[in-house]
């Protein structure tokens, strides 16, 4: 783990900004917060050029992660969620996450992005029309 | 439908950690198939992505540059911003909150489809 902060006192307030508005997303969706976290990290690889894209996605996963233990917390801890109904999907969630690790050096997740994104953009529009 | 379930959060937390995006591919599933309420499928996509995110965590901490420098202000924001976004939830109307996600995954589809 590196420990060299980020480059200017812009850069940092730029990040926080952009932490405070994904954490805010993660809260109100139980999700969402690595869209803004990439997109930020991505801006800042411009002048820190020690982040590569696999890095930029690997701390977006460590940053998601604390954000959402933290919505989980609230929403378990105010009645809205319950960890009892996310069970069946614990185990086959951790092989996945294990597999997509260590597949990442393996394959260009380009194609596998755009594919998704149109599956995004379906579900978008399904759920705004429902 | 179990083997589908299964299918499905295998999928979505691989891509996940991959980096392609699909920390909400669980919340769209059981919304949109299962047809689960939309804060209950919110609930379940967060216990779920803990659950997928750590061990990748683990295999990512011993192969990618983690800089704590950074790490540290997008936690530390990032979990001060989860309690405001909490609370704009609770005020939001639960069919408003459906669709106001779907705006959100439209808007990141679109800018990841257009993206270099």
């Amino acid at each position: 783990m590196h420990l060299s902060p980020s480059r200017t006192k812009s850069g940092i307030f730029f990040l926080c900004v952009c932490a405070l508005a994904a954490g805010v997303v993660n809260g109100v969706f139980g999700t969402g917060g690595g869209i803004i976290t990439v997109f930020a990290l991505s801006r800042l690889s411009r002048t820190n050029t020690s982040l590569s894209k696999k890095d930029i996605f690997a701390t977006t996963l460590f940053a998601c992660f604390a954000m959402s233990l933290s919505s989980a917390a609230i929403y378990a801890l105010s009645g809205k969620a319950s960890p009892e109904d996310a069970l069946p999907y614990l185990l086959p969630a951790a092989l996945g996450g294990v597999f997509g690790a260590l597949l990442m050096d393996k394959i260009k997740p380009a194609v596998l992005s755009k594919i998704f994104a149109l599956l995004v953009i379906w579900a978008g529009i399904s759920l705004i029309m429902r | 439908m179990y083997i589908l379930d299964t299918a499905v959060a295998f999928f979505a937390s691989m891509l996940a950690s991959m980096g392609v995006g699909g920390g909400g591919l669980l919340v769209i599933y059981l919304t949109l198939v299962k047809g689960t309420e939309q804060l209950g499928a919110q609930g379940i996509n967060l216990f779920f992505f803990l659950f997928g995110a750590f061990p990748a965590m683990c295999v990512h901490l011993f192969k990618r540059k983690i800089n704590a420098g950074i790490l540290i202000p997008l936690c530390f924001f990032g979990v001060a911003g989860t309690l405001f976004g909490y609370f704009v939830m609770t005020l939001l109307p639960r069919a408003l909150l459906g669709k106001a996600f779907g705006a959100l995954l439209l808007v990141s589809g679109v800018i990841a489809l257009f993206k270099k």
